[in-house]
């Protein structure tokens, strides 16, 4: 892997980890908003507005790196980024509505509004994923798109019920929702969609993973760790989750590269002249370190707010 | 069959118009909270702190609204204009790449800055938080002003090779931080955002001054406005100073614009300066309008024999809407006002008559609020329209640059009616948020 497309793989590993976090919250809050709510918002309240600059940062990236393929991307997915767009601000604008209004029949309402905006989103999003690498519902040669075979075709249905219940294995050990047959058999669920849905609609990339097993190896590390701690009920469950996902996304990303639209185009042959490298490559490393202490600093502010909580809190 | 073209100018247009207001309030309330904090821990008085703190949590919604407009608005540059982005991110993709990172600054430290009430509270430490949001905010505003600037005057790659060929080669990528139009426009951006932010906000407490019934609330809205009015005043005469530099620069960097906006239908020296107008394009003249002798042509070069650019100069196909000239009338006259309307206000307040407690001044002030909108609002649209047909100034035109998929249409109507949702509901709940923590509780 060249460096601007581990730098973008790094960063759309560490952007959809967080989503499926905040899916995680979403489904949740919907299942049962009394009960739950409270434990879920200590999550979202503090980072929302993160994840939202990640996605300005993610998609500014893209644009930076690989500039010749935006003309392909802009004109064949339109109509689900646009739309996911959409249900983004919806998201966003209600979120923040539901955590200030201070009145409980409003924020039950937009907590709704959050919940299913935040899985539309995400649905449209992981259809473009889905479409973007196995090239299901667009036509290269002529860049267009048939956007109902894109949302309906069975690797995308599949994927997305795959998604799904990642979503809420992960999200049931982060939020300790201490449901552990569910969470289970959430983790077997998308274990046996992937594989089959891999095996089945998508075989190039099913044969990479099965050639490279090795590179799974941190992946199921990590995982026997969150599954351990979270059986044993341990406090600091919840801090495995996140490089869990991250790791994993980042190997998916890794078995897909560097083919896209099911092996059409070879994304090196789409990266920014070289000329402009090494300015992309200082502004990256000063903002990454700038964001590190910045994000450090966040946190450590974050543990000093909850360790002051119960008194008279701002928010 | 409908012009998709069409559709994707009044998608990015309209989410543009909306992006521009909110990010007027996301710019100036960080500044307004910094200096309130500031006034209030270094006066002690209870009024300032609790202005800032107030002004905190509606910037939190503002900005939550404002990030996911924001965020459409990138988007819609990819999707809506292709073939602009494609250009663009080979050559002038850096700012916007820095940009990210001022825009990371501003929501980390945001999210601090409300995290850290309870831990750090109202302290100098407190101030430079937020003075580090203020900081991105601007820094925000330079660099994506300087991708607009590179679309006015396009610099950094081989022009007339990628004009014959369609290859970019880029020849300097540092080029789009010193793009020719780039050292008006961006003093210019931030001067009128930050005036018209201010005034907006000086409207919103004249209003809620005069309503008010308690002292107390009088104290805490006069604060609000005393610090709005300072900014403002500040802001309209860098507005005023960078604005007549910014016309004067489109003399040399974009004479077709300059032609437009003055509507000179012929270069010539001598050039009278025309307010109001109307173009026929049967006869190719302008009627009814008011000329003044000589003055363009002082005011742009300095000498009344100076000679100014014209649209016969031009093939009229590259010549922009010349509507422009009347927007910019407005513009003009719309500033004028609301400056003369500020200077009249200093000279009361120096003349040691308290202003602020005078209806008529709060009166206007409110009149202010609304033009500052119309101002701003109208000032994007004179520098977009001014640039038609061009996406990017004689290099791409819109047409050429725009997405020419159906399916835009029913995404423009449906950015529309989301809009149309947000916007109000974030007054409301506003309103909703304010009215359960009532200004005189928090002032007790």
């Amino acid at each position: 892997m060249d460096v601007l497309s581990i730098v973008s793989s790094v960063t759309f590993a560490g952007l959809l980890s967080l989503y499926i976090l905040e899916l995680g919250a979403a489904v949740w809050l919907l299942v049962d908003y009394n009960k739950y709510n409270a434990r879920l918002a200590a999550y979202v309240a503090p980072i929302w507005e993160i994840t939202g600059t990640f996605s300005v940062f993610y998609l500014v990236s893209f644009e930076a790196f690989y500039p010749k393929l935006l003309f392909l991307v802009g004109t064949v997915y339109i109509l689900p980024i646009i739309l996911g767009m959409v249900f983004l601000i919806l998201r966003d604008s209600f979120l923040a509505y539901s955590e200030y209004i201070d009145d409980s029949a409003k924020e039950f309402a937009y907590s709704r509004i959050y919940g299913i905006t935040t899985i539309l989103a995400l649905f449209l999003l992981i259809t473009v994923l889905d479409s973007s690498i196995s090239g299901y519902g667009i036509n290269i040669a002529i860049l267009a798109s048939n956007y109902w075979f894109m949302l309906s075709n069975p690797f995308n249905i599949l994927m997305f019920l795959a998604v799904f219940m990642l979503v809420i294995f992960t999200s049931g050990i982060f939020f300790n929702i201490r449901n552990i047959d569910l969470v289970l058999a959430s983790f077997i669920a998308f274990m046996g969609l992937f594989l089959f849905t891999t095996y089945e609609y998508l075989p190039s990339l099913y044969t990479a993973i099965a050639s490279n097993l090795y590179l799974l190896v941190p992946s199921v590390a990590l995982l026997l760790i969150v599954l351990g701690m979270f059986i044993k009920n341990d406090k600091y469950t919840r801090f495995f989750v996140l490089p869990f996902l991250f790791i994993s996304l980042f190997s998916f990303e890794y078995f897909a590269y560097p083919w896209l639209f099911g092996g059409s185009i070879n994304i090196t042959s789409y990266l920014a002249p070289s000329i402009n490298s090494p300015y992309l490559a200082a502004i990256i490393i000063f903002g990454g370190i700038f964001l590190a202490v910045a994000l450090g600093y966040f946190v450590y502010i974050q543990h000093l707010h909850r360790e002051n909580a119960g008194n008279d809190d701002y928010d | 069959m409908l012009d998709p073209t069409f559709f994707d100018r009044f998608t990015m247009g309209f989410s543009l118009a909306v992006h521009i207001a909110l990010v007027l309030v996301g710019i100036f309330l960080p500044l307004i909270i910094m200096i309130a904090e500031y006034l209030g821990i270094r006066y002690k008085d209870k009024y300032y702190l609790v202005l800032s703190r107030r002004l905190s949590t509606a910037f939190v919604i503002f900005f939550a609204v404002g990030t996911a407009s924001g965020l459409l608005v990138a988007v819609n540059l990819l999707f809506l204009w292709p073939s602009f982005m494609a250009l663009a991110s080979q050559v002038a993709i850096l700012p916007v790449f820095l940009e990210v990172f001022a825009f990371f600054m501003e929501s980390i430290f945001l999210a601090i800055y409300i995290f850290s009430y309870k831990t750090i509270g109202n302290t100098y430490k407190h101030v430079a938080i937020i003075g580090i949001v203020v900081l991105g905010a601007a820094l925000s505003a330079i660099f994506i002003t300087m991708l607009n600037s590179w679309m006015n005057t396009p610099v950094g790659f081989n022009i007339a090779a990628y004009l014959q060929t369609g290859n970019v080669i880029v020849t300097n990528p540092l080029a789009v931080f010193t793009s020719p139009s780039g050292s008006i426009e961006i003093p210019h951006v931030l001067a009128t955002t930050y005036f018209a932010g201010s005034t907006l906000f000086l409207a919103y407490f004249a209003y809620m001054f005069q309503r008010s019934k308690s002292k107390d609330e009088k104290q805490y809205y006069k604060r609000g406005m005393k610090i709005s009015f300072a900014i403002a005043l500040i802001g309209v005469f860098f507005s005023i100073v960078t604005g007549i530099l910014s016309i004067q620069s489109l003399y040399y960097l974009q004479p077709e614009k300059y032609a437009a906006i003055e509507l000179n239908l012929v270069s010539q020296p001598d050039a009278p300066e025309l307010i109001g107008g109307i173009y026929s394009n049967v006869t190719n003249s302008i009627s009814d309008d008011i000329s003044i002798p000589g003055l363009q042509s002082v005011l742009a070069t300095g000498s009344v024999n100076g000679t100014v650019p014209g649209l016969n100069q031009y093939p009229t196909w590259t010549w922009p809407p010349l509507i422009v000239h009347d927007m910019f009338d407005l513009m003009v006259i719309l500033g004028f006002l609301i400056g003369i309307v500020m200077f009249v206000a200093l000279a009361r307040q120096l003349l040691r008559k308290d202003m602020f407690e005078m209806p008529i001044f709060s009166k206007l002030f409110m009149l202010c609020g609304a033009g500052a909108i119309i101002l701003i609002e109208n000032g994007w649209m004179v520098d977009e329209f001014g640039r038609q047909p061009w996406i990017i100034y004689n290099v791409m035109t819109v047409a050429s640059a725009a997405n020419q998929s159906q399916t835009i249409i029913p995404l423009a109507i449906l950015i529309v009616i989301v809009y149309a949702l947000i916007i109000p509901v974030l007054f409301f709940v506003l309103k909703g948020v304010f009215s359960k923590r009532p200004l005189l509780d928090e002032l007790r």
